[in-house]
Order: structure tokens, then sequence, then C-alpha cells
């Protein structure tokens, strides 16, 4: 699903333009109180713009697109686990008939165990709410998944499970997601596309390798970068060796032995 | 000297085995990052230490076991900070009063003088909803030094802020620690936010697997990495870079790195 945002107005933003790909892994980045969230929910329609428009290359309802942000938690109302991830489902007269078996592979996914159906969802911890949630979001199947601000309550094991995850849903599902985080580390390294948010604005928004190479960006102290971007510049304005595009340690230290060895 | 004691805590829920035969001594003044991945009982520890799931006689704080009828006292020796702080307070200055239940002059004198510290004298007469998230967390150690606690509880409330509030925050924390000595507890799952810390315990499934210096804890990558929890980014940077033989000293800094690599 391609979203173009064509001047769109709403609160504290100011005319913003930018584009999130089909079939791409958005990564939204910006310090707390930058207007991720409120940004977020404009691109999954829950807020709608005062002026401006977004504008969408494919029909979307409610069950097209899935969001998990902290207001996902205040649905948590009663019921057991099983109940919370079929109710969905159910309001969007998705087939019943298989749901049972889908539940079981979602859950693997995951990374829950089949046992957790039967809790009541105020037994459960914080990060098995968000993977219930996600498995609540998988089995409606919608086309656009946003996660706003979710990894950062995730640990290292199940947050790489997560962005695996998402990847394969990219690749053999034609999903779109969007990623806001204030952790530029992890999302540099998993997503595709980067949008740079400070204050409201955007800086940037483009391929990852692009945005920090836009002198914008780059030379501002505001933004938080990367720490490989950070070593790979400090060695640039030393040495003069250009370490190419890594979006992970392991790269970069390939490269460093490649160049520096 | 010892404040807080937890000896042989064992708990359960819905049948589950949380804690079994948990012990932890905790200093004065002293600040404890404690670690783990999801679901390891973390929020569960400071729910028991906060006295917020009353347990017999098992855990006490400055020489006063937890129990039904101490709830009230140990309730005054603890702050907890929370991801959801919740105040219901009209105003600010309402809020930070009901701490200490007394609205004398001097009291008043000395939470604006806190608040003035903090740049949030501006919103003295305000609703505490209109704040920020970390101005929202300064406002519960505005709470916690008046009160006089002898305890912070910090549940996981560093996850959504940037490296640079983190470490503004953390060194906030370190600050007005040296001044009033309260102990810091502080849980999390992102190693990151251990480096101010004195020690930093890491618990998994209930026991204590690693308790030392952050610095000594990092050495036990693989470890770590078993349980689900990555060392801070520029450790393990060093480390692989040291394994690849490209660094050779034992500075953990961006800048003494890159110096290195470009001798």
């Amino acid at each position: 699903m391609q979203i173009i945002f064509d001047n769109v107005k709403y609160k504290n933003f100011n005319n913003i333009n930018f584009k999130i790909d089909d079939n791409k892994i958005t990564g939204i980045i910006g310090p707390l109180g930058s207007g991720k969230t409120d940004l977020s929910l404009l691109i999954g329609s829950y807020l709608k713009p005062v002026s401006g428009s977004i504008i969408y290359d494919k029909k979307i309802s409610y069950s097209n697109i899935g969001i998990i942000s902290n207001f996902s938690f205040d649905d948590m109302l009663y019921g057991t686990v099983e109940q919370f991830i079929k109710k969905k489902s159910i309001e969007y007269k998705y087939k019943i008939n298989s749901i049972n078996k889908r539940i079981i592979e979602v859950l693997k996914m995951v990374g829950l165990s089949e046992s957790i159906l039967k809790e009541s969802v105020f037994d459960i911890s914080e990060s098995e709410k968000i993977k219930v949630i996600l498995s609540q979001i998988l089995i409606y199947n919608p086309e656009l998944i946003i996660l706003d601000n979710i990894i950062e309550d995730l640990d290292a094991k199940s947050r790489t499970k997560l962005f695996k995850l998402l990847i394969k849903l990219k690749k053999f599902y034609n999903k779109t997601i969007v990623i806001t985080s204030s952790n530029v580390d992890i999302i540099y390294e998993f997503c595709d596309n980067l949008i740079i948010l400070y204050n409201n604005e955007i800086l940037d928004s483009s391929d990852k390798f692009k945005v920090f190479e836009n002198k914008d960006v780059l030379n501002n102290p505001l933004v938080m970068k990367p720490l490989v971007i950070e070593i790979k510049e400090k060695i640039k304005n030393i040495k003069n060796i250009d370490l190419g595009n890594n979006d992970s340690i392991n790269e970069l230290i390939k490269a460093i032995y490649r160049e520096l060895r | 000297m010892n404040l807080i004691n937890v000896n042989n805590l064992t708990y359960l829920f819905n049948k589950k085995m949380i804690f079994n035969n948990f012990s932890i001594n905790i200093n004065e003044g002293e600040f404890v990052t404690i670690a783990g991945c999801n679901s390891s009982g973390k929020t569960t520890l400071i729910k028991l230490l906060a006295g917020n799931i009353i347990t017999e006689n098992i855990i006490s704080i400055d020489n006063v076991f937890i129990n039904s009828q101490n709830k009230e006292i140990i309730d005054k020796k603890i702050c907890v900070f929370s991801k959801r702080n919740k105040y219901y307070s009209k105003t600010i200055l309402d809020e930070l009063i009901l701490e200490i239940k007394n609205d004398n002059l001097e009291n008043i004198n000395k939470i604006k003088k806190l608040l003035k510290e903090f740049n949030l004298i501006d919103y003295i007469s305000l609703s505490p909803q209109v704040l920020n998230y970390i101005q929202k967390q300064k406002l519960c150690l505005i709470k916690a030094i008046i009160k006089g606690a002898r305890v912070l509880l910090l549940d996981n409330i560093f996850n959504y802020l940037d490296r640079y509030l983190k470490i503004e925050f953390l060194g906030l924390l370190k600050k007005y620690q040296s001044i009033y000595n309260f102990a810091i507890i502080l849980t999390t799952n992102d190693l990151e936010d251990s480096i101010f810390s004195d020690r930093l315990v890491i618990i998994n499934d209930g026991c204590i697997i690693l308790d030392g210096s952050p610095d000594k804890v990092f050495k036990e990558e693989k470890l770590l990495k078993l349980i689900g929890l990555n060392i801070p980014i520029n450790y393990e940077l060093h480390n692989k870079l040291s394994l690849y033989g490209l660094v050779k000293g034992s500075s953990f800094t961006v800048e003494d790195m890159v110096l290195e690599i470009c001798k």
C-alpha cells in the first residue's frame, strides 16, 4: 500500500509532504514529543488532517490497517486471550471456520505458547500483551501494519524475532510496515526507508542510506545518529576513507577490515 | 549499610512459579539495575518491593518488614516511577503537598525551590496532565525527595527515551542520589540503561544469574545473549573489534575506538 502525504496540516504539523512506499518497512525516528504517535495515527487514518490530503493507492478500511500503539492496551478490557485474539476477526467478518488453526500458527510466529490462550488478559505481562495484540492483527491480516513505540518494550531476543517476522511478512505477503521508535540503531539496522522527525517537522524521508548522506541531517546535532554512521563519519574525517553503506555492526567491521587492513 | 533485605522469597502467580528462593541485599545509597528478558519477573519484583503485592515478613526495607500491618510505614520509604505515572490532583502544587500532608510556609518554599531546580516552576498551578513524559518523571523525583523516600523503584521508564534524554535523566538521578543518599533500583531489558549504576543484577526465571559491576557483567556476552539480552552497542562493537585485532585498548568510547582504528 502506497501512502502519499500531500500538504498535510494537523495540530503542530504544518504542511508536511512525504511518501511511504509499498511493500517496504519504513521507520519513523525522532525523540520523545517529536510527533511520532500523531504521525503514525495519521498514516493509519485514525486521525484526519485539518487540511491537505493523505492519498492511499488502495481502498482503506479498519480491517485493512493494523495498528499497535499504547492505545491498543485499552482494548484489553475483559475475557481470555483467545477471546481477545478472535475479537477483531469476528468484527470484520473474517472466515471463522479455519480460525483455530490459524491462531496456533500465528502464536508460533510471534513466539507465544498455546497455553496463554486460556489466561485472562489481565494476568499476562506487558511484553506478552504486545505479542497478543500482534497476533490479533496478524489474524485479520491487514495490508498496512503500524507499530507505534512497541519495539522498546521487547528484549533483544524477542525484538530480533519480531523483525525477522516483519521482514517475512513484507517479502512473502506484500505487507507495508511502519515502525516508530526512538531507538535509532535498531531502526537503522532493520528498516528499508527512514523518516526523520524533529519537533513536528520532517527533516528527510527516503532510503535509509540516502537519509544519512543528507548534509542537513548529518550535521544537525539534534538528530540522533546510529552508532554505525557516527563511526563511519569519524573515520571519513580522519582518514578520508569511505566505508560505504553498512547497516549493522558486523557489516561495519567487515568494511573496516577490508579498507584499513 | 543494608537497606533492603529479601530473604528466600518464593512467589507463585496463577500456579506459575515466578520466584523460587530468591534473595538479594541492597545497600543504602546504592544504584542497582535489575535486568532481564521479558516475563523474567522484573515488574513483579518491583511490585513486591513496593508492597503492592503483600508478603509476610520476607522483605524488609530500612529495618521494617513488609506485611499487612506496616503498609503505611513502607509507603513513606519508597517511591515508584512507572511508565504510566498517574496523578489525580488539580495542580502540581496540590500533588506535592499531598505527599507531605502539611502545607505550612516552610514546606511550600521547599517545594518551590525544588520545582525551580527542575525547571517546572512555571507549571506550579497547572494540572499534572499538561506535563510531557520526562517532566512527569521529574515530578515523581521531586515527590520522592520531599517525602524523604529511602528507595526509588524505577520500573522500565527509559524505554521511550533516546540516548541523550536517557543520559540526561540518569545524570539527574545520580546528582540527587549523592545529595539525599537514597537507593535506586531500576529494572530494564536494555543493558544500556545500566551504564551509570554501581551494580547490575541479571535475573532469569526468577533467579539471579549474574551480579556485579556493569563492566564485569558485560564480559559475559555469550551468556547474556543466550537469555535474550544484548550488551550495549558500543561494548559489542569493542568486543568484535578486539576479536579481529582492530583495537587493543580497553576504552569503550566511540572516539577512542575510532582513533585506534585510524592509527
